[in-house]
């Protein structure tokens, strides 16, 4: 029946029944079976939950207050700024290397023709 | 106070507005851990890192492009997955459903939830990848079935759909060992 696959999907998927649905559930054999099933398993889902350990946030937060990490991070500290920045250094560094060399070969091969 | 507004007065320079931020998602992290089948020390080794990772961070996350939820759960998605390889590596976690907490006041009841527990771990384990991922963060309150769609990388109709199917092959394993 349409109604039932209707409400099983909303079942299966963890969605709240509206009113109808849930009138339905009361009298069909089915979803009544379906939905006992679902519950059971959300019953032991909990079971498999983990709770909060006390005093986790503090650990997290004295943690963050060591030295290294004492600041919180700002823009110019994102990735993509860090690589920015090493990409243009290196660049520099690159233009700089070719001047150096041309700089120091030039005059020596002009040197060498001269008499 | 949303997500955004702690995020800019941390990157200001207020780290106990960091702070609640960790209290707003240390519960679903945990959640979200516990059904990954890490319990005790790893999964507050995870979820430490996870909020550190985050913390460290907080400049390049952009609102702009998704929830800080979303944001916060890829990164622990991805320490669960490098975590799980490596004990996998080095030999499988022991079964610890023991050491979860125990709704049930009942010892009767109690037993019998654990038992049930223990097989929905093995059946969960039996999931395919796909399925066991969206449905454990399915299972996290604070994530819409959009955002999951954004962690997983999938549309939303697909989420919708390896929920369904994780639910009703859960609920098929759980069956037949009950009979």
């Amino acid at each position: 029946m349409k109604v039932c696959s209707q409400v099983q999907e909303r079942i299966a998927l963890g969605e709240p029944l509206p009113d109808a649905e849930r009138l339905h559930v009361s009298s069909c054999e089915q979803c009544s079976l379906v939905a006992e099933a679902q519950s059971q398993l959300d019953a032991s889902l909990e079971y498999l939950v983990e709770p909060v350990p006390e005093g986790f946030a503090d650990r997290v937060m004295s943690r963050i207050a060591q030295p290294e990490l004492a600041h919180a991070p700002r823009w110019f500290e994102a990735r993509w700024v860090e690589l920015a920045l090493a990409n243009v250094a290196l660049v520099c560094a690159l233009v700089n290397a070719v001047r150096f060399v041309a700089g120091v070969l030039i005059p020596t091969v002009s040197l060498g023709v001269t008499p | 106070m949303d997500d955004e507004f702690l995020i800019q007065q941390t990157l200001a320079g207020n780290q106990q507005a960091f702070r609640l931020v960790v209290l707003r998602y240390q519960r679903p992290l945990f959640r979200f851990l516990g059904l990954l089948g890490f319990r005790g020390a790893r999964a507050e080794d995870v979820a430490q890192e996870t909020f550190l990772r985050a913390f460290k961070a907080l400049g390049s996350f952009e609102p702009a492009r998704g929830a800080f939820s979303t944001w916060l759960f890829t990164i622990a998605r991805r320490l669960a997955i490098t975590e799980w390889q490596r004990s996998r590596r080095e030999g499988p976690a022991p079964v610890s459903v023991e050491e979860a907490p125990s709704p049930a006041p009942d010892p009767a009841q109690r037993a019998l939830l654990a038992e049930r527990a223990r097989r929905l771990e093995r059946a969960l384990a039996g999931l395919p990848a796909q399925l066991r991922s969206t449905f454990f963060f399915s299972q996290i309150d604070e994530l819409s079935l959009e955002e999951v769609a954004e962690i997983e990388g999938c549309a939303v109709g697909t989420v919708k759909s390896r929920i369904f199917r994780a639910r009703e092959q859960l609920r098929l394993a759980l069956a037949e060992e009950d009979t």
